[in-house]
Parts: C-alpha cells; structure tokens; sequence
C-alpha cells in the first residue's frame, strides 16, 4: 500500500515544478499520508479502506499546485544561464564522442582497401596496388588520428569559465552550413561513380566492382538520416 | 457538515497556528490533534493544510525543519515564529469580536 499512495501522490504532483521544495513538499505528503494509513490500519479498517480514506482526504490539490506555482521564481536570470551552459556542456561532449568515433572508425577501416588491395594485388601480379592499398591506408589513419586529435583539443577546456563555454557553444552552432538534400545527394553519387570507374580501371576487376551499386543505396539512407537528424536539430535551435 | 466546512475553512490559518502555540509538530501529528479535539467531527485536507503551511511559512509566520527521528521517517517539523505569534493573537483579536457581532446580529 505504500507504494500505492507514493504512486497516488506523484500522478496528483506531476505538473508541480521540478524544483528541490516542491520534491521536499511531495516526500513530506507522503510521509504524512503514510502515517495516516498505519493509524487507520492499526484501528481495525482493512487496508482497502483505509487506502480509500487517506486518499480522500487530500482533498482538491489545485490550491497547493496554485500556491507552489507562485513561489517558485520564473525560469530567467541565473537559471537560464545555468541552463544554457549545461546544454552547451552537452553539446561538446556529443560532439566529443562523435568525432572519437569517427576517428576509431576511420583507423578500423582504413585496413579495408588495403587488404582488398593487396589480395587483388597477388591476383594480378601487380605491386603498384598493394602500394596504392598501404598508402590508402595511411592517409584513412591520418584522418583518423586528426578527427581524434580536433575532437580532443578543440571545444572548450575544462578550466574555461562557463561563459566561455557558452559563446564557443553559440558561435558553432550558429554557422552550420547548410547544405540541401539535393546537394548532398548529387555529391554522393558523383563520388559514388567516381569512386566505381577508379577502382574498375585500376583493378581490371569489373565482374565484382559493380557491387559497389548494390551497397551503396544503404549508404545513402543513412546520410539522408543523418542529414534530416542534423536539420532537425538546427531548427529546434533556431526555434529557442 | 459541509456548511459548518465552509465556515472554518475561513479559520485554516488560526487553527494551525492556535497548534503550533503549544509546541512544534508536523503535518499528521496536527491534524490527528485537530481531530481529537474535535471528536472526529472536523479535519483538514491535506491539500488545505500544506497549502496554509507554505503560505504561512512565506509569509514569516512559522519555520519548517527536518526531524531526524531514529525510526526512519523523516518528517518536516513547523514552529512559529515571534511574527507568528502576534498575527495569531491579531486572528483571535479579530475573530472574537466577529463572533460577538455576528452573535449580535443573528440572534
């Protein structure tokens, strides 16, 4: 039954303001609901009606929902600020990990050509593309290390105060560039093709370059996502 | 019932604080007290009554502080305040002589 009440009280105090007296206000309800329950139960009512009276006897909330609503300070000031700085803190650290992970990313599949390179290259009897393969793979590492690299030093320090964060979090997200749907999508499969009549010259291999075809509709899924994820998130802060 | 409610809702606040006059106490605790005085026939809604505590307590009225009982309940303890006292006083000041008039006038 306490956990009866305790989830009674939260859905009548699911619109008080998220604020440190108004969870004090809803633990000491609850404690005082509870002690009124024990009484009950210990002067003989079943669990039933006593539940059924304590519950009634809190009587209409609207005038204590009313009466917390005044007194908690309107959101502005020190709380915005605060509130800004956190979404910044957030921001960073997203972008943080997403470049980590391209990184990671990049240095795991820079192997890729170099081994497909290296096993054509065997096929073929030709050295210049396993070299193509290694160098391939160097430059996949350097970009690799690089996105590591900004991500790490780039965003602001630890040791900066949080209005330095904040500006460095407004300056980046307001220069977006932004690019169309079409746009993107016309570079795609310009390098897609590119890409394809590269690798078919170089390698002679036509029987098996086409595949690249069957794949790529999977890769351009996704950075349509990732591109309607990106537009979202411009216009929700335009929206601020 | 509900008319004699409505008629000492108007009182809420002289109630609590008539309570708090003889010592600090929480939420249940007043209003058990308020229903043994009574004989079971008045008690506050909870709602009535933490509204009445917060806005007293904005007001400078009473003070509020966590018990640390060793029972495991933590309850939040109200104690008046010297303001308290003088606008308790001012209350039964003012309703004294409501009750005279109004004894007055329907009689």
């Amino acid at each position: 039954m306490e956990y009866n009440i305790r989830a009674y009280v939260d859905g009548l105090l699911r619109d008080a303001p998220e604020t440190q007296r108004a969870f004090e206000m809803k633990e000491e309800l609850i404690q005082n609901l509870l002690d009124k329950y024990n009484d009950l139960v210990e002067s003989g009512k079943s669990p039933e009606d006593a539940y059924n009276i304590t519950i009634y006897g809190i009587g209409d909330i609207s005038e204590l929902l009313a009466e917390m609503e005044r007194e908690e300070p309107a959101r502005g000031g020190e709380d915005a600020a605060a509130f800004k700085y956190y979404e910044a803190m957030y921001y960073f650290r997203r972008r943080r990990a997403a470049l980590l992970a391209a990184g990671i990313a990049f240095c795991v599949f820079g192997l890729v050509p170099c081994i497909v390179l290296s096993v054509l290259a065997e096929a073929n009897g030709t050295d210049f593309l396993a070299g193509v393969g290694v160098g391939g793979m160097f430059v996949f590492w350097a970009v690799g290390a690089a996105l590591i690299v900004f991500g790490a030093v780039s965003g602001p320090k630890r040791s900066d105060p949080p209005e330095m964060a904040v500006r460095i979090y407004l300056q980046k997200t307001a220069r977006r560039p932004a690019v169309s749907q079409g746009t993107a999508a016309s570079i795609y499969w310009t390098l897609l093709v590119s890409a394809y009549l590269l690798l078919s010259f170089l390698t002679n291999r036509w029987d098996i370059t086409w595949l690249m075809f069957l794949a790529a509709p999977a890769g351009f899924m996704l950075m349509r996502a990732l591109h309607a994820a990106a537009a979202k998130n411009t216009e929700e802060e335009e929206r601020k | 019932m509900s008319i004699a409610a409505d008629l000492i809702r108007g009182h809420t606040d002289t109630i609590i604080l008539a309570q708090l006059m003889h010592g600090d106490s929480y939420g249940y605790s007043i209003n058990r007290k308020i229903q043994e005085i009574t004989q079971g026939q008045y008690e506050l809604k909870e709602a009535t009554l933490y509204t009445a505590f917060r806005r007293l307590e904005q007001s400078g009225f009473i003070l509020s502080y966590w018990g640390d009982e060793n029972t495991g309940a933590r309850r939040r303890y109200y104690s008046i305040t010297k303001a308290g006292r003088a606008y308790y006083a001012s209350l039964l000041d003012a309703w004294e002589r409501s009750e005279r008039i109004i004894e007055q006038l329907i009689r």
